[in-house]
């Protein structure tokens, strides 16, 4: 038993680095919110990257009013920036203040928001694995650098949230990244079942929504992990008390958990997560402790995927 | 800064009594997708591991560089409707890396391009505010237009832009960008409705470092040249021999004034390469060895079929140039095309091959391969220092042929002789990258609009059919 500890990290270019340094090495990952009143969630995870070495960095993405091509290079790159710990938490955008901010089309309900999205899912994992692993050959008898075959157009065609339609062709500009399916984390809610089951990681807040664990556990034909999301205990007797709930959302089917803490916040509640809160899971037999982990994984870092006990994934192209 | 007059006493014949003369600016081009850059070589590392941005960026700070500079990819290249596959093929994401370099270096500014077709306003203002934040006012973004369908393929826009309207939409998006940043030294709140945009919302608050990421621009038209002097900090241009370079910069600096802007306030940085020897006559050979590695068999084929516009796959490479004329139709996307007349210049070809009797390949190594500083450290040197006191430059972009190892040497020999001769810093400026180059303070997104508004008069008047841009999906 191994439960995954997340938490997240608000892009602060004040406490992110040292709450980032924290974590590293403690929490399996971070997740950094972006609702677009702050900082670009891809780019600080980008430079989180280069200063931590074990945590796993999913930046957030409201991907309504954004590119799929650009998103797809974008999260191959801090793939490869972080060494195979990227991921990305995919979420979208419904209201009219978010859409003027772009000024492309108008807002739309979070329905289609979603099935787009779902769609969007597909379309990034197409266009990371548009170039096989072996792409690159360097070939000097041929002065080839690639071989070409072994890279694919996705020819993909999707419908916005408005009801119009586009198509990404591909292949990526960048070549596959290391995970080669850096995990995709969607929020359940309801009416997304469609993202939900397209993701590799799910997250379900049963505080503020209407789907349940339970829920969760009989739709997910893929098993993918389910995340409850929790505030991040804010005192010494909460964090206490963590371990008792944390044991009956597992007891329940959850994988693991994700904190939500506060810019001001997470420095502070990142000491306690690794001081206090996690040698009580590893106390508690809820955790296996960092040293039995790494045995696991031979002595090195393990990648993303394989710390949240995610299969190597298989390219949508293997054998075309 | 130290006392560089003091150090150097020698004095060169340059120096004026007045002051120490001009400054040679040194940045790093990191290798792009075309055949100046080298793969077949045992030296050459990843283009697409962190470690080979890490390792030029860290090297180019270590040499006091002003920036390191990454091109953008938005779609492979084609060469006879397939993926083209003699260059290196593939590159990250411009701002993620960015964003990366940003945690392992201090001092180093951080540039890229990023096209103004296919992206937001708010999103690409957002991304490089960011980048200004984590790097303490160290972005930088080359603004460039793409206006062929070709690349739209990969976007909700697709292609639409007419090529008129290119520089417009470019001009407004920086404006709307500048504006943004504005507004963050403030509450973030913004409107903006024009032909092409129309906006509004609140933008992240937080003053940017440096006041505003710094702007490039790459065109040479002469509508390229006037955007540039009235939206961009630095121009990148493809005049790298000092005598097109003073030129240019010359009629660049000459249309300052008419838009209120002073010389030093925009900065031209040719793109160059530099190959060394420890002689004269070594550093020659040294160009002609990576010259032929640049330039394959397969690959000079390639490059003649671009201008000829068809397929010479049956020709050898190592025999002369084919005896057929050009096609007149394009075989290749995603390219800039810089030969506009085919027939003229096949024709002088034809000439030099004849003359100086080259095989096919090597006329293309004559005409394509060419290396813009060739010589020992103090040779080059001299003449990177004289290149800019006669004004054909006021830096220099390096673009090496290697990954990631390619400026090494630059750094290691060249820059001890530009300090030797007085005319390179041996320290980092305080502050952001406006300071590394030695530009003046931002000034706000009216002020620019202001300026080109005087400077152009009724010329620039809104045209009837931009209405309809902003509505395409």
């Amino acid at each position: 038993m191994s439960l995954i500890i997340a938490t997240t990290l608000a892009p602060d270019p004040t406490t992110g680095p040292a709450t980032a340094k924290t974590l590293d090495g403690h929490a399996d990952f971070a997740l950094i919110p972006d609702d677009l009143t702050g900082l670009d969630a891809i780019e600080f995870a980008s430079w989180i990257g280069p200063l931590t070495s074990r945590l796993g960095i999913l930046p957030e993405a409201r991907i309504t009013h954004l590119e799929p091509f650009h998103l797809a290079t974008a999260s191959a790159t801090l793939d490869y920036v972080a060494r195979a710990r990227a991921g990305l938490a995919v979420d979208i955008s419904t209201t009219p203040t978010e859409a003027d901010l772009f000024g492309r089309r108008a807002s739309a309900p979070a329905a289609d928001a979603w099935a787009e999205a779902a769609g969007v899912i597909d379309v990034i994992r197409r266009l990371w694995d548009s170039w096989d692993d072996d792409a690159i050959i360097r070939d000097r008898a041929t002065d080839r650098y690639i071989d070409r075959d072994r890279l694919h157009y996705i020819d993909a065609h999707l419908r916005d949230s408005t009801g119009t339609d586009y198509s990404v062709l591909g292949p990526s500009i960048t070549p596959r990244p290391p995970q080669g399916h850096p995990p995709i984390v969607v929020r359940a809610e309801t009416g997304n079942e469609a993202a939900r089951a397209a993701a590799d990681l799910v997250l379900v807040d049963e505080a503020a929504g209407s789907v349940s664990l339970e829920d969760l556990h009989t739709e997910l034909a893929s098993g993918a992990p389910v995340l409850a999301v929790l505030p991040a205990p804010a005192t010494r007797v909460e964090a206490a008390e963590l371990v008792g709930s944390v044991r009956v959302l597992s007891e329940r089917g959850a994988s693991g958990v994700l904190l939500t803490t506060s810019a001001e916040e997470q420095l502070e509640f990142s000491v306690r997560l690794v001081s206090e809160i996690i040698p009580s899971l590893h106390a508690a037999g809820l955790r296996e402790t960092p040293g039995a982990a790494a045995a696991r994984n031979g002595g090195g870092p393990a990648d993303l995927r394989t710390r949240l006990g995610l299969a190597p994934a298989v390219s949508l192209y293997a054998g075309a | 800064m130290p006392d560089l007059d003091s150090s150097h006493t020698s004095g060169s014949p340059d120096r004026s009594i007045l002051g120490q003369p001009r400054q040679v600016h040194l940045a790093a081009h990191f290798p792009g997708v075309n055949n100046t850059t080298v793969w077949s070589d045992p030296a050459s590392g990843s283009h697409i591991e962190f470690d080979s941005f890490s390792h030029l960026a860290q090297t180019a700070e270590a040499g006091l560089f002003d920036f390191f500079f990454l091109a953008e990819g938005l779609r492979l290249r084609e060469h006879q409707g397939r993926i083209f596959d003699l260059d290196v093929v593939g590159r990250p994401n411009t701002t993620a890396v960015l964003s990366a370099l940003a945690a392992v270096t201090k001092h180093i500014g951080l540039a890229g391009t990023l096209s103004s077709t296919f992206n937001e306003p708010f999103d690409i203002a957002r991304r490089l505010a960011t980048i200004d934040h984590l790097s303490n006012g160290r972005a930088a973004w080359n603004v460039v237009t793409t206006s062929n369908a070709f690349t739209g393929e990969n976007f909700r826009r697709g292609g639409y832009l007419d090529y008129a309207d290119r520089y417009r939409r470019a001009e407004d998006f920086i404006d709307v960008a500048r504006k943004l940043w504005d507004t963050a030294a403030g509450d973030g709140a913004f409107t903006h409705d024009s032909d092409f945009f129309d906006i509004s919302g609140r933008f992240p608050a937080g003053a940017l470092p440096g006041g505003h990421p710094v702007v490039f621009q790459a065109g040479d038209s002469d509508s390229g040249r006037d955007f540039a002097v009235g939206s961009a900090d630095v121009v990148f241009t493809r005049h790298s021999d000092p005598e097109s370079g003073r030129r240019f910069y010359a009629d660049v600096k000459s249309r300052l004034a008419r838009y209120g802007r002073t010389e030093d306030s925009l900065k031209i940085y040719p793109g160059v390469s530099i190959i060394l020897g420890d002689t004269p006559a070594e550093a020659i050979e040294h160009s002609r060895e990576v010259a032929s590695q640049q330039v394959s068999e397969a690959g000079a084929i390639a490059f003649l079929e671009r201008v000829w516009d068809r397929d010479l796959s049956a020709f050898d490479p190592n025999g002369p140039l084919p005896d057929v004329p050009p096609a007149g139709e394009s075989i290749s996307q995603g390219r800039v095309k810089h030969i506009k007349d085919a027939e003229a210049t096949i024709a002088s070809w034809r000439q030099i091959a004849e003359a100086e009797k080259l095989t096919a390949r090597e006329l293309v190594i004559r005409v394509s391969a060419r290396h813009s500083y060739v010589g020992t450290p103090a040779q080059v040197a001299a003449e990177l220092a004289e290149a800019v006191r006669t004004k054909a430059a006021d830096g220099f972009i390096l673009v090496p042929h290697l990954t990631p190892g390619g400026l090494d040497e630059v750094v290691e020999k060249v820059v001890p002789e530009l300090q030797e001769l007085g005319v390179y810093r041996t320290e980092y400026p305080d502050g952001s990258l406006r300071e590394n180059i030695g530009l003046p303070a931002a000034r706000s997104a009216a002020d620019w609009a202001a300026a080109r508004r005087d400077a152009r008069g009724a010329a620039d008047s809104h045209s009837p059919h931009v209405r309809e841009l902003k509505e395409v999906g």
